[in-house]
């Protein structure tokens, strides 16, 4: 499997975000802030990339009966690793977490990647997996965060643009409806780009490789 | 002593509904929400080890992990809590009641992954409302059913939105998200 | 027999994750702990120059609503008083976020010495135009600048009902003092702000008591 092809199902054919709808809850719950979404961002990636390199060199040791409780305890360890690292080096973005850092153990795309992709590959792929996933993930997240930033509190990364704010985008609600309108865009967007690739008579098929679904 | 509990029950069900205000169990809200009957389920069954997972982490971490210094690990060893009981509460179904092993069996193997059972584990620990092993308790049970209310009442939207064409880009996900955004109104206005 | 081995296989392998990860965390732990907050205590209250602090364990216990007890700490310094550094989480109050106070209790004399903001969250809830007007002076950047100015303020409402709140520093904390502590926040008129205040003062106040001078570790 080339490179290439991995960083672009990580980043927009297979975006973990919009395209597989996985990891809704933090999507949700941290949106509020650009910022947030680069926290989170990074913490997942982070996770996610140490959590595929070891799943994938204990690909063959990990019997098939008790693989989910093995992943779960190695995910478990990178994310109280991370954890650390942040309580110690950047407690302000692990306070603006809060909760939803320890979750990140059952954020279904981390599971998601160790069972679909890690569990079957080697390490190298495994690893820029991880990369990919992760900052296709931090890209949907800032972008969301930084669109719910500007028009709720008039303001993104922090800087004030103006005074202008629209409360409704700080809430809930404004959380799921800006999900719901950055879903429809990409599913635009992405039928626009095969149905553009299938009029250039290009064949090459699109890897599916669906994996766990948000139904999980 | 229980001066707290109408206070947890008020949040935990409602104003900071598990789903539509504080986004945990967002999974099998938009996976499980298309019958009623599945719905409620899965429901119930989250509620189950919602109630019985803080019964164990609470006392676990409290008198046990912080004392002794072993607060590090509380994330490893209440995933590792969660993933058992789901386990157990399984083979006790399994052995005890046919019926309603039937009616949740299918819906246990996939809480373990469930936000809103490691969220509220986690979350008592913090909650400005949680002084007691009794809050912590109230706290899991009455979340679970604020869990399962808003999974319920969503269902019975999505088996009428069945019947409505709506468009493309919006099929799925986005208009189960929209009709989601509906009802977190309606719960943040608390 | 098969079946057997592998089912000892996988508790094994399991077994051995389990461990490997345990100890990986122990000495992460080890290298990278952090004492819970106690360093946000250090030149909050400029008299408490030098001071060094370390964290108490924090007594669980119902000290009022509306915020949580983060850190306590004790402060030392040679030929000095003790104190007791208190920092209180407020929640978020509507558009108020929480915000984060400092409270410091003179050991020897159990008076409430000095009271400061650590962080404000007072993003669209706090009336900044408002304690301009009443301030006098042109600082008002932070929000420990904004609220002294309030609490200094004699005319104003909102200044009023934290001057009498004010009246509780430098009072010495008994089983009688600390009911005025905990005596009903008033409802009409007080923004978000002066209700959190009210809030936190009321839990560091009721912990002091609680702990140090009635000396009940619950």
């Amino acid at each position: 499997m080339r490179a290439k092809d991995i960083a672009l199902d990580g980043l927009f054919r297979q975006n973990p975000t919009l395209k597989l709808v996985l990891g809704t809850c933090p999507t949700l719950a941290l949106t509020t802030l650009a910022m947030n979404g680069i926290g989170m961002g990074l913490a997942v990636t982070f996770v996610l990339t140490c959590s595929n390199v070891i799943i994938s060199l204990l690909r063959n040791v990990i019997p098939q009966k008790v693989r989910i409780p093995a992943y779960i305890l190695i995910i478990a360890t990178f994310v109280t690793i991370i954890r650390m690292l942040l309580n110690k080096f950047l407690p302000d973005i692990s306070a603006s977490l809060g909760t939803y850092l320890p979750l990140i153990v059952v954020n279904c795309i981390i599971l998601g990647r160790a069972e679909a992709f890690a569990s079957k590959n080697p390490v190298g792929a495994a690893c820029l997996d991880g990369i990919f996933m992760g900052l296709g993930f931090m890209a949907a997240l800032t972008l969301m965060g930084a669109f719910r930033e500007i028009l709720g509190s008039g303001s993104v990364f922090g800087v004030k643009l103006w005074d202008f704010s629209i409360g409704f985008f700080t809430q809930p609600a404004g959380a799921l409806f800006t999900y719901a309108m950055f879903i429809a865009v990409y599913s635009m967007i992405y039928s626009a780009v095969v149905a553009r690739k299938k009029k250039s008579a290009d064949t090459s098929e699109d890897r599916s490789e669906k994996g766990v679904t948000a139904d999980v | 002593m229980f001066k707290m509990i109408p206070a947890i029950i008020f949040a935990a069900m409602l104003s900071q509904n598990f789903i539509l205000v504080q986004f945990l169990g967002i999974c099998p809200f938009l996976g499980v929400s298309k019958n009623t009957k599945s719905a409620f389920g899965m429901g119930m069954a989250v509620t189950a080890v919602m109630f019985i997972a803080t019964l164990i982490t609470y006392p676990l971490y409290t008198y046990l992990l912080k004392p002794l210094g072993f607060d590090y690990m509380e994330i490893i060893v209440f995933i590792f809590v969660i993933a058992s009981l789901v386990q157990v509460i399984e083979i006790i179904l399994k052995k005890t009641s046919k019926s309603l092993y039937e009616a949740m069996g299918i819906y246990l193997p996939l809480i373990t992954t469930n936000c809103a059972v490691l969220g509220v584990t986690e979350l008592v620990l913090t909650s400005e409302l949680v002084v007691t092993m009794l809050d912590a308790c109230a706290y899991g049970l009455f979340g679970g059913l604020g869990f399962t209310l808003a999974i319920v009442l969503m269902s019975g939207m999505r088996e009428k939105l069945d019947t409505v064409k709506v468009p493309k880009a919006f099929e799925g996900f986005p208009i189960t998200m929209l009709l989601a955004c509906f009802m977190a109104m309606a719960f943040s206005m608390f | 027999m098969a079946k057997k081995e592998s089912t000892l296989r996988c508790v094994a392998t399991l077994t051995v994750i389990a461990v490997v990860c345990a100890l990986m965390l122990s000495v992460l732990n080890f290298l990278l702990y952090v004492e819970a907050g106690a360093d946000d205590l250090v030149g909050v209250y400029p008299k408490l120059d030098g001071y060094v602090w370390s964290v108490e364990e924090t007594a669980q216990g119902d000290y009022g609503a509306g915020g949580k007890i983060s850190v306590v700490a004790l402060g030392k310094k040679d030929g000095a008083e003790d104190y007791i550094g208190v920092i209180v989480n407020t929640e978020k109050n509507g558009k108020l976020n929480p915000s984060t106070y400092a409270m410091f209790f003179n050991k020897s004399t159990d008076t409430l010495e000095y009271a400061a903001f650590i962080t404000e969250g007072a993003t669209g809830g706090f009336d900044w135009k408002y304690a301009e007007a009443h301030a006098g002076g042109d600082d008002v950047s932070t929000g420990a600048t904004a609220l002294t100015a309030l609490l200094s303020d004699e005319n104003a409402t909102e200044g009023a009902k934290l001057k009498t709140w004010l009246q509780l520093v430098n009072v010495k904390i008994t089983s009688e003092s600390v009911l005025d502590f905990t005596s009903d926040i008033p409802k009409t008129g007080a923004t978000r702000t002066v209700t959190a205040t009210y809030n936190a003062f009321n839990m560091a106040a009721r912990y002091y008591y609680n702990v140090y001078v009635k000396g009940v570790k619950s």
